[in-house]
């Protein structure tokens, strides 16, 4: 498993909860004043043996 | 009853009403104009951005640049943020058209990680986490526009917010969503002054 912080946008947030391989928390809402919300999550992110991604 | 029967009717159709601000009024929504908003910072802007796979000075360079442009809209349940100016916009689409990005159904996020990584590791690019998700976000989405989708919805978390990847000619134009009228009535008035 693989764990990291990234940024990201409500869409791109949408795209890794769609999928079982993504384990996504979100840490803190970053300002923003457009339609786009941004957070700062931290993901955990599920590989196999080989290293290849799951699907 | 005249106004509920509308309403039913365009349920039935699948039909979404939605509302695109700005600070002035605009004949076309054009989404090459989405980055030209002030107000737009940060991790956003930094989503449009490419990224050089080849190495510096190496010719031909290969910018890799998947997002597609983009114009925002927000449904009749969204209540705008301070910096999107007050002018409004409306049009009417199939909700159909747009691609559920919180379903992810064709798994073009997992497609386009793939693609990224391969092209990584075929230009021997070290790609952070970070940079690895917004290009494989970008890649994803501009998948969704080359199937032909008019653009995203996201179901599960931002039902109010969806993109469009086309220009768009809105139906009406006005100061407030209490005030709109037709494109053509706003631009005979706003010329008669």
């Amino acid at each position: 498993m693989n764990e990291y912080e990234i940024e990201t946008d409500d869409f791109g947030l949408a795209f890794m909860k769609a999928h079982d391989q993504f384990i996504v928390e979100v840490l803190e809402e970053l300002p923003s004043e457009t339609m786009a919300k941004h957070y700062r999550v931290k993901v955990q992110e599920i590989v196999d043996n080989g290293n290849n991604k799951l699907h | 009853m005249a106004q509920g029967l509308r309403n039913a009717a365009k349920i039935a159709r699948g039909l979404l009403d939605l509302f695109h601000y700005s600070d002035e009024p605009r004949e076309i929504i054009d989404p090459s104009l989405q980055l030209t908003n002030q107000n737009i910072r940060g991790a956003e802007r930094d989503l449009s951005y490419g990224t050089r796979l080849t190495p510096f000075r190496e010719e031909p360079e290969f910018i890799y640049k998947p997002y597609p442009e983009q114009s925002y809209w927000g449904s009749s349940d969204y209540s705008p943020e301070r910096g999107l100016g007050e002018f409004v916009h409306t049009t009417r689409q199939p909700e159909e058209g747009f691609y559920d990005v919180s379903e992810d159904l064709e798994k073009l996020y997992l497609l386009a990680r793939e693609e990224v990584m391969d092209l990584a590791s075929k230009y021997d690019k070290q790609l952070d986490p970070q940079e690895v998700h917004r290009l494989a976000q970008g890649r994803a989405m501009s998948m969704a526009k080359d199937m032909g989708y008019l653009g995203l919805s996201n179901r599960k978390y931002r039902p109010e917010v969806y993109t469009q990847f086309n220009p768009v000619v809105p139906e009406q134009v006005g100061p407030s969503r209490d005030q709109l009228m037709n494109l053509m009535d706003y631009l005979r008035r706003v010329g008669n002054e």
